[in-house]
């Protein structure tokens, strides 16, 4: 009896702690997509309020109203996101299964040296330069797309050791014995058994590539047609930022300032850019833990 | 090195044929650079002016072979805006070719950053070594860019005497001089607004007439948009105004303009450690916490304060004060004025306003050097590059489309002469439309757009020609050396800079305060090396 | 060792065989060494520009040598000291607190009997996807001096607090940020693992008379002992970096907040994008990259003492 208080008790208090965790995680979500549904005037009067004074559909109205960089900015993030993750699943999948080989001559040596690259890189000077000259990168779409956030160590290594712990290597023996080639046997096998490290990598990637803003920020400097949905947020804080602490230097600074959009619309092009990982998440979430427990422990 | 001589040799070439054949070179030239040619011909057989003839001659030679040659050099021009590259930016490059192509056998890109990246993206540009050949210092920083070795010598094997005649012709020797380190000339400065109206006051004109203010009487004369007042007088107003709509905030400014529009006094090297308290005659660095004038405005900020002037929110405002001008929460402002300023606030509060000024007009040391225009050490033909900036500081069309952008596309000419918007373009929609005209080399020549006088630039000049001026003008400050004490002190006087300065805290208390904490972070040696490179500067400059 | 000596007794035709089955795999790896080699080996000799003095003039090879001069001009500012200090405390007081709460709230979850579980669990990995720009929008709103609702509603009739100036406040914003980001995915691992757990030994305990609160300290804390202290081995392999949004957006680049909110990542980019000092900046990133070369290597030593099977190689 007494033991059955007990776990009432603690059902009660775990429930509390979890929906205030719960409610931590989403509470300001909720603010953000409340304040780009309110007035500016009124958002500027009584600041942000999660009972706005007046609604406004303005700032939305404004941002998809034709010929507006936001939707076009859109449309970059959505084929650069898609884009990105298929070539960065397809070459870190590869890779790291071919790392998970153990009778492969020259495996160690291929870890370290994608383990050494988690250690030590160029800086962004070089980087900048390598791509810039000698790949001409600069101002094209390939600059969103390839710079850093194509594959990483980390990923690697996190898929080989899910290839090690979830792909049971006699399995794949046995395909081998049974006259499948390697190929055959990766693709028939060892890729569907990995399905769950494959949705947590895509995912990762995925949104490695939707919340990036420094590859537009380094790379496009003239083609700023090519800004993404990140890129554009972060210009207008950059923006504010700088006439704000100018103005004393230079003149004109309150022109400046007096057209960065309305502080409704900066909310609304938040909202707009979260929209799509809130969207897509719960169908890859259950993937998703088992990919991070599976292949996460090894780092 | 091998293709400037051989430039120069060629150069020597063309002038020695049209100095001995007068026009039958001039027939042979490409009808394009007849008019260059000319002159140079003709100047150089009166031989009045030796020098001159044969700079202007080598310029138009060098012009001569660059189209003999066949191949165009393209010269990459750089500066910011607030919004980005603008969407004609290829259209105005083209347009902007199609007038140094003609005249100077030069195409030109245009590369606009935003504000935002705008130092980011030119620091690796420069870095790397990618092509950008003219671009303008603002934010960048003129002082970081000569340490790092980015900028050219303007004035290596005669570039600036010998390609640039009419940039010098468009500023006095100082102006230019301002630009120097240690004695090399490394930018070229804008022509803009170069002094500020100490302590201007913005009010609209509705909430004067609201309290039976008397402004028509306070002008000198009928065409003045100033009033010259003091700080007593517009106590005075602010005090009815705020009887008035005591609902409403009565005065605010910027924190971070405080110093610089307020007060007479020159933050020599563009920071508060060390100022001149006496800046028109007197080298003497001091420190500014402790002089009268700091002090004054404290105090007398702090009464403003206590009398309720102050939103509770100041310290922590920043919205522009336009902007609250216009959603009605605010009275008054502070600005920096110059010609033309009534309109441009006007503009911006979106109703007439008053404008009243408490100081003088003052032009500082660092006026020139601030966001001069550079050319890259990198820059493959620096010819090409001088003579495209001397077209922009001399060629009215050039300008105008570098500033304004196309006829026809972003403005159209009114029948007084100014110039505006076509029908259905605005300035949401304008594909060149960047509103940052004080950084675009000479906005003197370019068209006047509607709105503004069409003598404003007239007006400018006066304005510059009459201001006092900084006994300090054109010194340059590097604090490499003591930026440990730099980043120390400006730690220390962030903390109390908008208390003070808004008037938040009792001055006679609190400034004290601040001193002592600045002192032990170095604020004596800070002045001290200050001091030591000001003298060093004065003295090799002549000034005493 | 022994897979060089069970290579060595091959017979040359299960060596042919080995190469048969290698050549394929060779070829899957192909596209992503070349793309390591682009992106990161490219550019690695670049690291020479910490021991150079850099004129854009001369590039970066042609420069003329320095020898130490940038690490000692690094060392002999104040900077140092404070990014490093920035760097480690922020990392050593995220680790015990993202321990600390995602224990805790696996342990919960794991006990938890209600459905509504896996919809906590979703939502709150929702913050760590979010990107580090959003994240900065989400504390403006609640901290903007004159906007946000803190000063607005919580603070609505007292003094607002002009939150981007005042340095006291940010080490607990930013622990914060990084709690509520990081919460949903470091609870993950500790979850599944408490999940392996066999029940048995709870229901043992039940009979017995064990407490809920016995349970979890005497059975699930021992047993998740060796996760624990692993992931936070490998979390101080990592102590020298810093979540660049974190320190650099959040507090929307704020002057007045450096002296708490720079790390060594942020003071590189500073370094290199704002102020164009492209020696120091790259000094700063190789003593970044040594020193953590070195923990990484103290770490896996470490880990390879507690679990041989975990360690990195």
């Amino acid at each position: 009896m007494q033991k059955m208080g007990q776990e009432k008790r603690f059902q009660i208090f775990g429930n509390i702690v979890m929906i205030i965790i719960t409610l931590a995680a989403v509470i300001p979500l909720i603010l953000l997509a409340i304040s780009s549904f309110t007035d500016n005037d009124a958002l500027i009067r009584n600041g942000y309020n999660f009972i706005p004074e007046k609604w406004s559909t303005y700032a939305y109205e404004y941002i998809f109203t034709s010929g507006n960089a936001v939707v076009h900015a859109y449309m970059i993030s959505f084929v650069l996101t898609a884009v990105g993750t298929l070539c960065g699943l397809t070459i870190t999948t590869l890779l790291a299964y071919a790392l998970s080989k153990k009778f492969l001559p020259g495996r160690g040596v291929l870890t370290f040296l994608v383990f050494f690259t988690m250690l030590f890189n160029g800086g962004l000077v070089p980087t900048y330069i390598n791509y810039t000259t000698v790949f001409g990168l600069k101002n094209t779409f390939f600059a969103l797309l390839i710079p850093s956030l194509l594959m990483n160590a980390f990923n690697i290594m996190m898929m080989k050791s899910y290839f090690v712990t979830g792909v049971p290597e006699e399995i794949m023996e046995a395909a081998y014995i049974d006259g499948a080639t390697e190929f055959q046997a990766f693709f028939r096998i060892a890729l569907p058994l990995a399905k769950p490290i494959i949705a947590t990598i895509g995912l990762f990637i995925g949104i490695g590539y939707w919340n990036d803003w420094m590859n537009g920020y380094i790379y496009l400097t003239k083609r700023t047609d090519l800004y993404s949905i990140q890129n554009l947020l972060n210009r207008m804080i950059q923006n504010i930022q700088f006439l704000s602490t100018n103005s004393g230097t230079i003149a004109n600074a309150n022109v400046g300032l007096a057209n960065i959009p309305a502080v409704s619309v900066r909310m609304a092009m938040a909202v707009v850019g979260v929209l799509p990982i809130v969207i897509i998440y719960p169908f890859i979430q259950n993937n998703f833990v088992k990919g991070i427990t599976l292949g996460g422990v090894k780092g | 090195m091998k293709r400037k001589l051989a430039l120069l040799l060629a150069g020597m070439m063309v002038v020695g044929t049209l100095a001995g054949c007068g026009s039958k070179g001039e027939e042979a030239a490409a009808p394009a650079a007849a008019e260059e040619t000319t002159e140079a011909a003709g100047a150089a057989e009166e031989v009045v002016d030796a020098q001159a003839a044969d700079d202007g001659s080598a310029a138009a030679a060098a012009i001569e072979e660059r189209k003999a040659s066949g191949n165009v050099p393209k010269v990459v021009i750089a500066y910011m805006n607030f919004a980005g590259t603008p969407k004609g930016i290829d259209r105005i490059s083209a347009k902007m070719s199609e007038i140094t192509e003609e005249k100077l056998g030069v195409d030109v890109e245009l590369q606009i950053m935003d504000a935002a990246s705008y130092a980011q993206n030119m620091n690796l540009m420069l870095a790397s070594g990618e092509q950008v050949d003219l671009f303008n210092t603002v934010s960048v920083g003129f002082m970081p860019c000569v340490n790092k070795g980015y900028l050219m010598d303007l004035e290596e094997d005669d570039l600036l005497a010998t390609y640039g005649q009419d940039i010098i012709a468009a500023f006095k020797p100082l102006e230019l001089n301002a630009n120097r380190v240690n004695g090399t000339l490394y930018g070229i400065p804008v022509k803009k607004d170069d002094a500020a109206g100490q302590f201007g006051i913005s009010i609209p004109q509705s909430l004067l007439d609201e309290i039976g203010y008397d402004y028509a009487s306070k002008y000198k004369s009928a065409d003045d948009e100033i009033i010259y007042t003091d700080l007593d007088e517009i106590e005075g107003i602010l005090t009815q105004l705020h009887e008035a709509h005591p609902e409403k905030d009565t005065f605010y400014m910027d924190v971070s303009s405080v110093v610089t529009q307020c007060l007479l006094i020159d933050m020599v090297g563009g920071d508060a450690f060390g100022v001149l308290n006496d800046p028109i005659n007197s080298l003497e660095v001091t420190d500014l916490f402790t002089g009268d004038q700091y002090m004054d405005l404290c105090r007398r900020m702090y009464k403003w304060n206590q009398m309720g002037f102050f939103s509770k929110n100041a310290l922590t405002e920043t919205l522009a004060t336009t902007v609250q001008v216009k959603a009605g929460s605010l009275m008054a402002y502070k600005t920096a004025t110059k010609p033309g300023i009534k309109q441009q606030e006007s503009n911006l509060c979106g109703e007439p306003v008053i404008i009243f000024q408490c100081g003088p007009d003052f032009k500082k040391s660092n006026t020139y050097n601030t966001m001069p225009w550079a050319i890259n050490q990198n820059c493959e033909d620096p010819v090409a590059a001088m003579q495209v900036l001397n077209l922009l500081y001399s060629d009215p069309e050039l300008a105008t489309i570098f500033c304004w952008g196309e006829e026809g596309k972003e403005w159209v000419e009114t029948e007084d002469g100014h110039i505006t918007f076509p029908e259905g373009v605005d300035a949401q929609n304008s594909e060149y439309f960047n509103n940052v005209n004080w950084e675009l080399c000479n906005q003197f020549i370019a068209k006047i757009w509607e709105g503004e006088k069409l003598d404003i630039w007239e007006k400018m000049q006066d304005f510059n020609d009459n201001a006092q001026a900084s006994k300090a003008m054109g010194f340059t400050w590097d604090n490499s050396d003591v930026s440990a004490e730099f980043t120390a002190l400006t730690n220390v006087y962030s903390e109390y800079q908008a208390q003070l300065e808004l008037g938040f805290v009792d001055p006679d208390v609190v400034v004290p305060e601040m001193e002592e904490r600045l002192k032990a972070a170095g604020l004596e040696k800070y002045i001290a090396a200050k001091q030591e490179a000001l003298n060093a500067w004065a003295e090799a400059n002549g000034i005493e | 060792m022994a897979k060089k000596v069970y290579k060595e007794q091959m017979s040359p035709a299960k060596r042919k065989s080995l190469m048969k089955r290698s050549i394929p795999i060779y070829i899957m790896a192909l596209p992503g060494l070349i793309y390591l080699f682009i992106n990161n080996y490219m550019p690695m000799p670049g690291i020479v520009l910490a021991f150079k003095n850099y004129k854009a003039k001369d590039g970066i090879y042609g420069s003329a040598w320095a020898g130490l001069k940038n690490f000692k001009y690094l060392f002999s500012t104040q900077d140092a000291f404070v990014i490093t200090r920035n760097t480690i405390c922020y990392n050593i007081v995220f680790i015990i607190v993202n321990l600390i709460f995602a224990v805790g709230v696996a342990i919960i979850l794991s006990e938890l009997t209600t459905k509504a579980k896996k919809l906590y669990q979703s939502v709150i990995l929702l913050p760590y996807l979010l990107s580090a720009v959003i994240v900065s929008y989400l504390v403006f709103a609640f901290l903007s001096p004159e906007n946000g609702f803190v000063n607005n509603t919580i603070l609505r009739g007292h003094d607002p607090i002009s939150w981007y100036q005042e340095k006291k406040y940010w080490p607990f914003i930013l622990v914060f940020v990084n709690l509520w980001k990081g919460i949903g995915y470091n609870c993950i691992i500790y979850l599944s693992t408490i999940i392996g757990f066999d029940r048995g030994l709870y229901e043992a305990a039940a009979i017995d008379g064990a407490t809920k609160w016995q349970q979890i300290t005497k059975i699930t804390l021992p047993l998740l002992r060796p996760t624990i202290i692993m992931l936070t081995l490998m979390a101080v392999g990592r102590i020298f970096y810093s979540d660049f949004g974190l320190f650099y957006q959040v507090p929307q680049n704020s002057g007045a907040l450096l002296s708490v909110t720079n790390t060594i990542d942020t003071y590189v980019y500073r370094g290199l994008l704002e102020l164009g000092d492209i020696t120091m900046s790259a000094a700063a990133g190789v003593y970044q990259s040594l020193v953590g070369f070195v923990l990484v290597l103290a770490a896996n030593l470490a880990v390879k003492k507690i679990d041989p099977d975990s360690a990195l190689f």
